[in-house]
């Protein structure tokens, strides 16, 4: 019933979503067995990892330290926020930080984890449909064209704190195009009135 | 060029390809742990990753879409008939050639569908899956399915090493008997 909410069960025929037995898929040219069309697949074993704690009771003579939430398992790393003692159950690893569940639900929470962050706005292609606007709309140009720029510079700023590379351009465009609306229109507005 | 994710300098992640749908467009990108699959609709983005330890399975086809080609076929019949209906008896009517020129760019689409196809390359992870598509790049199809196919290949290898129990130490051999 899961499955059913999200909308996916799992590998499927590619053209009729019939589901595949994984066990009988090979890679190479196969064949679904409902509708009979071809498909090239590539089949993966994925790894299943097993999380080994050691219990304390092991790393007693060690000189090892028990885990903060985890009384009875031996801590194997700090939180690189708090800098509290976790076991292997409870390390976290997010955007190359070892992190406690405390922490990382406090910074995913915040926004501060990048790699948590799943909903977000485009602010360059407002800022292109804004500057696109503009062009027919240029009597308007001042609002549009400075709504296009300031979402331009939001865009921007939004890709170097996410780290992209790509629609820069996009971004630039829009700001360049936003601020000649904003030109063009101011010229059309003083032209009027001093006509 | 295959990228390898070690380099600072690179950007973080690469574009592979998108897939649209109705009102909806599916960017799909290539990180050093998963591949990212962005979905915008209006000027929201949803972002879902498919880790590479995750996926089971990686497929490549060819489909032509029948929503596509019904939608098409809808619209060049509609403009055909059109014209069909105006140059009845005037065979030189400017209606006539203004509805046959309006209708000729959809059945051009209708005819590149037909013989082209699109090229998929899908996915499958554990709990999600991603696709891109590919009307005209068809080599592009190719190069992205074998790029994921290797980056999984190597990531899968690379965590079975480290999760496989390690061979037990071989004993030292006996000091040889003293002189």
């Amino acid at each position: 019933m899961a499955q059913r909410a999200t909308g996916y069960f799992g590998p499927a025929c590619p053209h009729c979503q019939a589901s595949l037995d994984l066990t009988r898929v090979m890679t190479g040219l196969q064949r679904c067995v409902v509708c009979a069309r071809p498909f090239q697949a590539a089949r993966f074993a994925a790894p299943v990892r097993a999380i080994a704690v050691k219990a304390m009771v092991e790393a007693a003579g060690e000189g090892g330290t028990a885990c903060a939430s985890h009384p009875g398992n031996a801590s194997t790393s700090n939180c690189q926020r708090c800098g509290v003692f976790m076991c292997s159950l409870c390390e976290i690893d997010a955007d190359e930080m070892k992190l406690c569940p405390a922490c990382f639900d406090r910074l995913s929470a915040e926004g501060a984890l990048a790699s948590t962050r799943t909903t977000f706005r485009d602010y360059g292609r407002q800022a292109s449909m804004l500057a696109l606007a503009g062009v027919p709309l240029m009597a308007f140009g001042v609002v549009l064209g400075s709504a296009a720029a300031f979402y331009g510079i939001r865009s921007l700023r939004q890709l170097r704190a996410m780290g992209e590379s790509g629609g820069r351009a996009r971004a630039i465009v829009s700001i360049v195009a936003g601020l000649a609306e904003m030109g063009v229109s101011g010229f059309l507005i003083v032209s009027a009135f001093r006509s | 060029m295959a990228w390898s994710g070690d380099d600072r300098r690179q950007p973080r992640r690469h574009y592979l390809g998108k897939a649209s749908g109705f009102g909806h467009t599916v960017r799909l990108y290539q990180t050093r742990e998963a591949l990212e699959v962005d979905e915008t609709e209006g000027y929201e983005v949803v972002r879902r990753r498919v880790f590479y330890d995750d996926i089971l399975l990686v497929t490549h086809h060819q489909f032509t879409g029948s929503a596509v080609v019904v939608a098409l076929s809808i619209l060049t019949l509609a403009f055909g008939a059109l014209a069909w209906a105006v140059g009845t008896g005037q065979p030189w009517s400017v209606g006539l050639w203004t509805f046959a020129f309006t209708g000729l760019p959809f059945l051009v689409l209708l005819v590149l569908r037909l013989v082209l196809r699109v090229d998929a390359v899908t996915v499958y992870g554990r709990r999600t899956k991603a696709q891109i598509q590919f009307t005209f790049r068809k080599g592009r199809a190719h190069t992205v399915f074998n790029q994921i196919c290797r980056a999984v290949k190597e990531t899968q290898d690379r965590i079975a090493r480290e999760i496989a129990p390690r061979a037990p130490r071989p004993a030292p051999a006996p000091a040889p008997p003293p002189a």
